[in-house]
């Protein structure tokens, strides 16, 4: 049986859920929760049933799967706290961007390595042909294999990923396999999060290695560029790989991250406090949602 | 720094590889509109500027692809005898032709590669520093903000000090007092500064002042708050009983700033006149 490794942070009135990357787990985004938990905030990191670490063999779902339960919990902060914002890593970031696609009353979403195209210098040119792939027989047996750097640029740090992986299916960035139908339906979700990006409306923080050996910084200008975000924010970091909230520039990650989300915080409460017809709207329909996936 | 993702300078996906396809098709079609008019002059001409642009635009795979398709299309269509693949019909000026149109694209291809990965690091670059420079600006202003409040912090802590009928005091580690409000000064009738380091010891009467030095260094060992009497010498020349307590301040890692306290006139306070 899985190990359930969600926490919850408690702080004050305004939340932060964080997604971690794909198929991996919220060990990758503890650092980043316990900062922005110093910060104030209450912190809450999901682990995702079908999005995060499922065995081989077991189903992992559709990405619309992954964004129900994403929302679900955003749902649940959103009933209790009086602000929400999304963060997410990797292909958690592009969920997160997805979700911000939807519901108009996040208060800011933090995009950290945000994928959008598994493009960085790293990634295998055969991995382009993997979409493809999926429609041949090669689906139930291919599992693309995680290798050197594991998207640390920190080498201690790499070395005992390596090493965890060597020995087991998963170490603090993630599994050491992806399956096929994993893969597959994260660019069914880039498709997705690719024609809706205008629709994000939310406060707009990017935060992406320029030597991002997984996504190449196209993807996090993208966002920028597309974005229907009034508040958009874009750090770009020069000592880190992809997985920027354990690398050599994860206190950077973590104090912009808190200070964004607080400016985002500040001006939601100074502007938030009239509510037009189409806000109440959204709501009632939210509430209505809430109570079916109750029911 | 080199970044390794200077690579990635063009647009990412196929879309490339279509548009220059389409590049080609188009190049053909206007040289061989031209044909009759140029004949054999330039038969790459107007392939060389295709894969050009799209080298420029969409970077070496496309670019590289439109120069494997577009040489055989060339050869075969442009260069005399027309419609045929046999080299040894060519004349050996035609075939250098040929032979000159790729290496020297294939070679043009290397070159704007080279320096649209050059361009595009060095705007990365750019934007690493812009990046750091804004973040060093948002720690400046952080850090203004904080003067701001320790400041502020500080004048309201004086206000209430110096408004209280205790006294209040801190004192560094291992040394003498670095503040003491002005209820002391008031007190003793000296001015504050002239009470600060071990200069208070003054204004005790002698026989309190060797046992309260010895009860300090008991209070820094054992980390306790006591309580002790001494008494002082106040501006009308007679000594007053008061009670005095100190306790550690400490960081959020436990480790101990400095020393604070106050002073309170006891209740079984009595003036005892200057001898």
């Amino acid at each position: 049986m899985a190990v359930d490794r969600s926490f919850h942070l408690k702080g004050n009135e305004h939340a932060v859920l964080l997604i971690h990357g794909l198929a991996s787990s919220p060990l990758e985004v503890r650092y980043l929760a316990t900062a922005l938990n110093r910060a104030g905030f209450t912190v809450s990191v999901p682990a995702l049933p079908h999005y995060g670490f499922v065995q081989e063999g077991e189903s992992c779902g559709t990405w619309q799967d992954w964004l129900e339960e994403v929302r679900l919990r955003y749902f649940d902060l959103e009933s209790k706290y009086q602000t929400v914002c999304v963060g997410g890593l990797s292909m958690g970031a592009t969920l997160s961007l997805a979700l911000a696609t939807q519901e108009r009353s996040i208060t800011a979403v933090a995009l950290l390595s945000l994928t959008l195209a598994y493009d960085g210098w790293a990634v295998p040119w055969y991995r382009a042909l993997l979409k493809a792939a999926y429609y041949t027989p090669l689906r139930n047996v291919y599992r693309f294999h995680e290798g050197e750097p594991y998207g640390l640029k920190n080498v201690q740090l790499r070395k005992k990923v390596a090493q965890a992986m060597s020995t087991t299916a998963f170490s603090d960035i993630g599994p050491s396999t992806l399956s096929m139908e994993q893969l597959f339906q994260s660019s069914k979700l880039v498709d997705y999060v690719v024609s809706a990006t205008p629709n994000a409306k939310a406060d707009l923080l990017v935060i992406h290695a320029v030597d991002d050996e997984t996504a190449s910084p196209k993807s996090a200008e993208f966002a920028i560029d597309k974005a229907g975000s009034q508040h958009k924010r874009k750090i770009f970091l020069d000592n880190s790989y992809h997985i920027i909230t354990l690398d050599n520039e994860r206190d950077m990650v973590a104090r912009e991250t808190a200070l964004f989300f607080q400016e985002s915080v500040r001006r939601r409460l100074a502007t938030g406090l009239t509510q037009g017809p189409q806000v109440v709207n959204e709501q009632l329909a939210r509430a209505k949602r809430l109570a079916e996936l109750d029911g | 720094m080199r970044i390794k993702n200077a690579k990635r300078w063009a647009p990412p996906g196929s879309i490339g590889y279509f548009v220059a396809l389409g590049a080609i098709l188009f190049a053909f079609i206007i040289r061989y509109v031209l044909h009759d008019a140029l004949g054999p002059l330039l038969p790459f001409a107007t392939f060389a500027i295709a894969v050009l642009l799209i080298e420029f635009r969409y970077g070496m795979g496309p670019a590289l692809m439109a120069l494997a398709l577009s040489t055989p299309i060339g050869f075969y269509f442009f260069v005399p005898p027309y419609l045929t693949f046999d080299v040894t019909a060519a004349d050996l000026a035609d075939i250098l032709v040929e032979l000159g149109y790729s290496v020297t694209m294939g070679l043009t291809i290397f070159l704007i590669e080279l320096l649209q990965r050059s361009r595009y690091e060095a705007r990365l670059h750019a934007e690493v520093s812009r990046t750091r420079y804004e973040v060093l600006l948002r720690s400046e202003s952080e850090r203004q903000s904080a003067v701001t409040l320790a400041r502020q912090s500080r004048e309201h802590f004086k206000m209430f000090a110096n408004n209280v009928g205790e006294v209040i005091y801190m004192k560094r580690l291992g040394g003498g007092f670095e503040y003491v409000s002005d209820t002391f000064a008031k007190l003793t009738g000296k001015p504050v500064e002239s009470l600060l380091g071990g200069n208070w010891l003054t204004v005790m009467h002698p026989e309190d002042a060797a046992s309260i030095e010895e009860q300090i260094v008991q209070i820094t060992e054992s980390l306790q708050p006591t309580l002790s009497e001494f008494r002082l010498r106040t501006e009308t020349g007679v000594y007053v009983l008061f009670e005095g307590k100190m306790s550690a301040m400490e960081d959020e890692r436990g480790l101990i700033l400095r020393w604070t306290g106050g002073l309170l006139e006891s209740a079984n306070s009595e003036v005892v006149p200057d001898d």
